[in-house]
């Protein structure tokens, strides 16, 4: 097993371990810190992958800024009560679809990831596949502008 | 070896972001499984599609995640300033 593997397998576990604990933690902060560790460790997942842009972009943008922004707010809301949901089916759906995940692979494999270069990613971006960054860059523009008119109305 | 557990991590998550988003009432709580999700789903988009056409699709995919970050946490905030609870149940009963 290649020291590639090996990282991808620890990352792995480490994801599986922040989601479990981002949907049972008690605390909400615990929670919201438990999601940043799992952006992280997807990072790292993707970076063993050989998608190094990728992982880094979702560093700094995910982690650095989205789970950062849940985070502050989070803290700085007083903890609200408990609002349970049903347990029962949401762990049989759960189950149902982590199953039906296993015979997916069981029966039809996975493909191993083929990586992309920074300068292949950049050149699509910005020449033929350029709509996809301006509905983006729109997106976030729009983003911006909700936010602040949500977070100014009373 | 790598494909394999790749897949298998983004089927564990997106399975645990089902769990969560049906076994809670609380706005952050859902926002929080469906991160977990998203996660998921983003790991499986780039061992299935691959190359540098899935790496944009992902760049924009964390894009987009980011903006809906961005309003439902406003959406959070407003909640809680006019209602003092996080429950989604206390947003069917409001008009306007």
């Amino acid at each position: 097993m290649s020291g590639s593997e090996v990282l991808a397998l620890a990352a792995s576990a480490a994801a599986v371990a922040s989601g479990l604990a981002v949907v049972r933690s008690r605390s909400t902060v615990y929670a919201a810190l438990s999601l940043a560790l799992l952006g992280s460790s997807v990072s790292v997942l993707m970076a063993a992958a050989g998608f190094e842009v990728v992982a880094v972009f979702h560093l700094l943008v995910y982690v650095g800024a989205a789970v950062t922004f849940i985070l502050f707010t989070v803290a700085m809301m007083r903890e609200p009560p408990e609002a349970p949901g049903q347990r029962g089916p949401a762990l049989l759906a759960a189950a149902l679809l982590a199953v039906a995940v296993l015979i997916y692979l069981a029966r039809a494999g996975a493909p191993e990831p083929v990586g992309a270069s920074t300068a292949e990613v950049a050149s699509l971006l910005l020449g033929e596949k350029w709509p996809a960054l301006l509905v983006a860059a729109v997106a976030l523009g729009a983003t911006m502008i909700e936010a602040i008119t949500l977070a100014r109305r009373d | 070896m790598l494909g394999e557990s790749l897949l298998l991590t983004s089927g564990l998550l997106v399975a645990l972001g089902v769990y969560g988003l049906l076994s809670t009432r609380s706005l952050i709580r859902m926002l929080l499984s469906v991160e977990v999700m998203f996660n998921g789903a983003l790991l499986a988009l780039l061992t299935l599609a691959g190359g540098a056409e899935g790496a944009a699709l992902a760049l924009v995919a964390v894009s987009l995640a980011a903006a809906e970050v961005g309003v439902v946490v406003s959406l959070a905030v407003l909640l809680f300033r006019r209602r003092g609870v996080l429950d989604v149940a206390a947003l069917s009963e409001s008009k306007g």
